[in-house]
C-alpha cells in the first residue's frame, strides 16, 4: 500500500506546510501557519468552528489556493496542482456521495478515473515512453469489494446510497477515498452528522482503519473528546493561528495557553502568580508546583482539572483552600460539585459526594497545577495626538491624559491595561465599535477579546459575560491607561 | 360525516373555477368539427372533420407551424444548453454576488414583453443595421427563454450536496468530466422541464415574434392575428386543437415518466 519504507515512517516528514496564509475578501482566515505532518500519523486539526481548520485542510486537498505560502507533499510543490492530480483524498462532512450510482460505483469512481504503469513502448530513435491503461473491470470489482470489505460493507455493493443509514453512507465515503491508496487522507468532520452513539463507534473504527491501512490521516474537528481518543498529534488552531501542538497527553495536562486550556476539557482557570520557582500565589494562597523559570511575581494564567482537586473535612490541616459547596450533579460514575472558595468557583470532580452547603477543605497535588505565561498583559497601539487632548487611534478620537509638551501630530504608544477597557452594550456609546471574538471566564471575571474595524484586538478584564460575535463599542478609563511618546524606528 | 356549509362552498367555487378556465378550450375544440364559420350558434352544427382537412391543404398555415416549430427547437436546444452552464456558474459564484446576478436574471422574465420586444427591435437595428427573419427570431427566442432554463436548473443544484463537485474533482476527474459525470444526471430533471418550458414560451410567443420577424415570414401566432382582420379562418380551430392535444399529450407524457422515475428509485431501495 502507501507505505513502503515503514521503518523510519515516524520520522519522515510527508507534508511540509510553510507560511500559509489565506485571505477571505479582508478577512485573515488562516494567518502565517507552518506545520510538518508526518508519515503514517494521525493528526488532528482541532479549533472552534470558523477559526480556520476546514480552509487549511481545503487548501492541502486543493480546493482553495493559499494567499501566499506553500505546501509541499514529499517534498514537491503542490500549490499549482489541482485536486484530480494530487495523491490525496477527501472525505468530506456530509459525505457527498455520487447520489445516482449505487454504492459499488460511487467506490469504483476514482478507479475508473485511475491509470497504472503499463509497460514502455521504444521508439524509432531508442527512446522509451512509458505507457498506461486504465483498470480492468476485473481489477475494480476487487479492489472496490476489498475497500467495502475494510469498512465492513461487504454486501451492499448493490444498494442505493439514498436507503443507507448515516453510519454506512460514512463507510461509503471511507472506502471510495481509500480505495485509491492516496498518501493522504483528508477527513473533514466526518462523523459530525452522526448520533452521538455511532459517533462513538466510528471513532474507534476510524482509529482501527488507520492502524490497519497505515495511511496517514488528516483530520478536522471542533470536537476535543474526538480529537483526544483518535489523534497521534493534536493541532489546537484559533483565529487562523497555531495555539499548540503536540501528544493528546501533552495537549490536555500541559496547555501551552488559556485558550487550549479552556477548549480541551474541563478546567478550573485561575489569575496567579510566581513568587518564586515552584511555588504559585492564587486565591490569596501560595501553593507549590513543579513550574519554574518565570520572573518574580509574573502574573500567570493557573490550570487545575477538576478530576485533580481532592476534597478534604474544612479542618485537615492539608487544605490549601477552604469553601462551600454549591451544587452537586451525580455524572454516573463521579459527582461533579460547584465549590466556592477563596472567591472562586471550583469546578471539583470526585468518585464521592459531599452535601450541599458542606464545608470543605480543597487540595491540588503540585503535578495538578499547570502554569501558563498570560497570553498579552497589557493592549499597546500605537496613534497620533489629535486636538483638545484627545488621542487619534485604531479610527477613533479617545479622551485619554497627554503627557506635557506633546502637540497635534506627535506619534504615541498607548498602553491599555485589560481593566482600562469599558465595552458598551450599544456601539454608539463606544468611542469605537468591535466584534467579541473570545471570552474565557477566569473565575472571578471575564477575559473577553474584541476585534476593532481597524484589525486591532483589545483584551478586556469584564465582570460581565459577552457574547461571541456581539457587537460592543469600547471606551477607555483614562485613569488608567498610558500615554508616551513614541519615537520613530525604521521600521514604522 | 357531515360536511359543512363552508366546505361545500369550497367546492362550488372550485368547480366554478375550473369551468370558467377549460370552457372556452371546450367550445374550442367542439366547434372545431364543424364547418360552420359562424361559432356559437348550434343550429347549423355539423360534425364533419372538414377544418382538419382543409388544414392540411393550406400552405400558409403549414409555413407557419413549420417556421414556429423550427424557431421553437433552434432557440430552446441553445437556451437550454446557455442556461444550464449558466446555472452552475451562478450556483458556484461567490455568495456576495450570488443573489445580484440571480436577481439580474428574473429581471427579464418581470419585464413587460411588449418592452423586451421593442427592445430587441431597436437592439437589432442599432447593433446590426437591420436583421429580421429566422436570425432575428432565433436571437430573440432564446434570449427570452434562457432566465426561464436557468431559474428551473437552479433549484435542483441548491439541494445537492455542495462538494459533490469537490468530491469528483478529488477522486480524479478534471473539471468537465466532473460537471457531465457528476452534476448533469443530478441537474437532469431541471433541464428537461427548463428545456420543455423554453420550448412552448417559444411556440406560444407572439408579441416578441410580431415586432421581429420583419416581412415575409409568419409563426403560428402572428398568422392568426394578421387573418382575424378579416374574420378567423375556421381551420384555425382545428390547429389549435391540435396543438392543445399536442401539449397535453406532453404534459401527460412527462408525469408518466416521473412517476416511474420516482417509483423507480423507490424500488431500487
Amino acid at each position: 500500500m502507501a507505505v513502503k519504507n515503514e521503518v523510519n515512517y515516524k520520522n519522515e516528514k510527508i507534508i511540509e506546510i510553510a507560511n500559509i496564509t489565506k485571505v477571505f475578501g479582508n478577512v485573515t482566515v488562516v494567518d502565517n501557519i507552518s506545520l510538518a505532518i508526518n508519515r503514517g500519523e494521525f493528526v488532528t486539526l482541532l479549533g472552534p468552528s470558523g477559526c480556520g481548520k476546514t480552509t487549511l485542510l481545503r487548501m492541502i486537498g486543493g480546493f482553495e489556493t493559499p494567499t501566499s505560502g506553500t505546501i509541499t507533499l514529499e517534498g514537491k510543490e503542490l500549490t499549482s496542482i489541482p485536486p484530480e492530480k494530487r495523491p490525496i483524498n477527501t472525505v468530506f462532512q456530509k459525505y457527498a456521495l455520487f447520489p445516482h450510482y449505487n454504492v459499488f460505483n460511487n467506490v469504483a469512481y476514482g478507479l475508473k478515473n485511475q491509470l497504472v504503469p503499463n509497460g514502455e513502448r521504444v521508439n524509432k530513435d531508442g527512446s522509451t515512453k512509458q505507457l498506461y491503461r486504465h483498470y480492468t473491470k476485473k481489477e475494480i470489482e476487487e479492489k472496490v469489494n476489498r475497500a467495502l470489505k475494510v469498512v465492513g460493507l461487504e454486501d451492499y455493493g448493490y444498494r442505493s446510497t439514498n436507503t443507507l443509514s448515516g453510519g454506512q453512507q460514512q463507510r461509503v465515503a471511507i472506502a471510495r477515498a481509500i480505495v485509491l491508496e492516496p498518501k493522504v487522507l483528508l477527513l473533514d468532520e466526518p462523523l459530525g452528522a452522526l448520533d452521538l452513539k455511532m459517533r462513538k463507534e466510528m471513532q474507534l473504527e476510524l482509529k482501527r482503519l488507520h492502524e490497519q491501512i497505515k495511511i496517514t490521516f488528516i483530520y478536522v474537528t471542533h470536537d476535543q473528546e474526538e480529537a483526544l481518543t483518535m489523534s497521534d498529534t493534536i493541532v489546537v488552531i484559533n483565529d487562523g493561528a497555531i495555539q499548540q501542538v503536540g501528544t493528546p497527553k501533552m495537549i490536555y495536562d500541559e496547555p501551552a495557553n488559556a485558550f487550549v486550556a479552556n477548549f480541551i476539557g474541563e478546567s478550573n482557570l485561575i489569575p496567579g502568580t510566581m513568587p518564586s520557582d515552584k511555588n504559585v500565589t492564587l486565591l490569596g494562597s501560595t501553593i507549590p508546583c513543579l513550574d519554574k523559570g518565570f520572573a518574580k511575581n509574573e502574573p500567570v494564567d493557573v490550570v487545575i482539572r477538576p478530576e485533580d482537586i481532592q476534597i478534604l473535612t474544612s479542618t485537615d490541616s492539608k487544605a490549601q483552600f477552604t469553601g462551600t459547596v454549591k451544587s452537586e450533579i451525580f455524572k454516573g460514575t463521579y459527582y461533579e460539585m460547584e465549590i466556592d472558595a477563596n472567591g472562586y468557583e471550583f469546578t471539583v470532580q470526585s468518585t464521592s459526594g459531599h452535601e450541599v452547603d458542606e464545608q470543605v477543605g480543597l487540595y491540588v497535588e503540585p503535578n495538578g497545577i499547570h502554569i501558563m505565561k498570560k497570553l498579552r498583559t497589557i493592549n499597546e497601539f500605537y496613534g497620533e495626538v489629535d486636538k483638545d487632548n484627545l488621542i487619534w487611534m485604531c479610527k477613533g478620537d479617545f479622551d485619554l491624559i497627554v503627557p506635557e509638551g506633546l502637540e497635534k501630530g506627535d506619534r504615541v504608544k498607548i498602553s491599555v491595561p485589560f481593566n482600562a477597557v469599558e465595552l458598551t452594550d450599544d456601539e454608539e456609546d463606544g468611542v469605537i465599535g468591535a466584534n467579541v471574538t473570545q471570552s474565557i471566564y477566569k473565575g472571578t471575571y471575564y477575559q473577553v477579546q474584541v476585534y476593532t474595524d481597524t484589525d486591532e484586538d483589545f483584551f478586556v478584564d469584564t465582570p460581565y459575560e459577552w457574547d461571541i460575535n456581539d457587537r460592543v463599542g469600547i471606551k477607555l478609563n483614562k485613569e488608567l491607561v498610558m500615554v508616551e511618546k513614541y519615537e520613530e524606528e525604521e521600521e514604522e | 360525516m357531515k360536511k359543512g356549509f363552508g366546505t361545500i362552498l369550497a367546492r362550488i367555487f372550485i368547480y366554478v373555477m375550473l369551468a370558467v378556465m377549460y370552457a372556452p378550450i371546450a367550445i374550442l375544440i367542439i366547434f372545431s368539427f364543424s364547418g360552420s364559420s359562424g361559432i356559437g350558434a348550434w343550429s347549423n352544427f355539423d360534425f364533419t372533420g372538414d377544418l382538419y382537412l382543409d388544414l392540411f391543404q393550406d400552405a400558409s398555415i403549414l409555413g407557419a407551424v413549420g417556421n414556429t416549430f423550427l424557431i421553437a427547437i433552434i432557440s430552446s436546444i441553445i437556451a437550454t444548453i446557455i442556461g444550464s452552464v449558466s446555472a452552475v456558474g451562478i450556483y458556484y459564484l461567490p455568495k456576495r454576488i450570488k443573489p445580484i446576478v440571480s436577481g439580474m436574471n428574473q429581471i427579464t422574465v418581470v419585464n413587460a414583453e411588449i418592452v423586451t420586444a421593442v427592445a430587441f427591435m431597436l437592439f437589432f437595428i442599432v447593433c446590426f443595421g437591420y436583421m429580421d427573419g429566422y436570425p432575428a427570431l432565433i436571437i430573440s427566442h432564446t434570449m427570452i427563454t434562457i432566465p426561464y432554463v436557468i431559474l428551473s436548473v437552479m433549484p435542483r443544484l441548491a439541494q445537492l450536496n455542495p462538494n459533490l463537485y469537490e468530491a469528483a474533482r478529488d477522486l480524479g476527474s478534471g473539471p468537465f468530466k466532473a460537471l457531465t459525470s457528476v452534476l448533469l444526471p443530478q441537474m437532469l430533471p431541471g433541464i428537461i422541464s427548463g428545456f420543455v418550458m423554453a420550448f412552448t414560451l417559444s411556440l406560444d410567443d407572439f408579441v416578441i415574434t410580431l415586432f421581429n420577424k420583419g416581412s415575409g415570414i409568419e409563426t403560428i401566432s402572428t398568422l392568426i392575428y394578421s387573418s382575424t382582420k378579416h374574420g378567423i379562418a375556421p381551420a384555425f380551430r382545428a390547429l389549435s386543437t391540435i396543438i392543445f392535444v399536442g401539449v397535453l399529450a406532453v404534459l401527460i407524457g412527462i408525469n408518466i415518466f416521473q412517476a416511474r422515475a420516482r417509483r423507480k428509485a423507490i424500488k431500487g431501495a
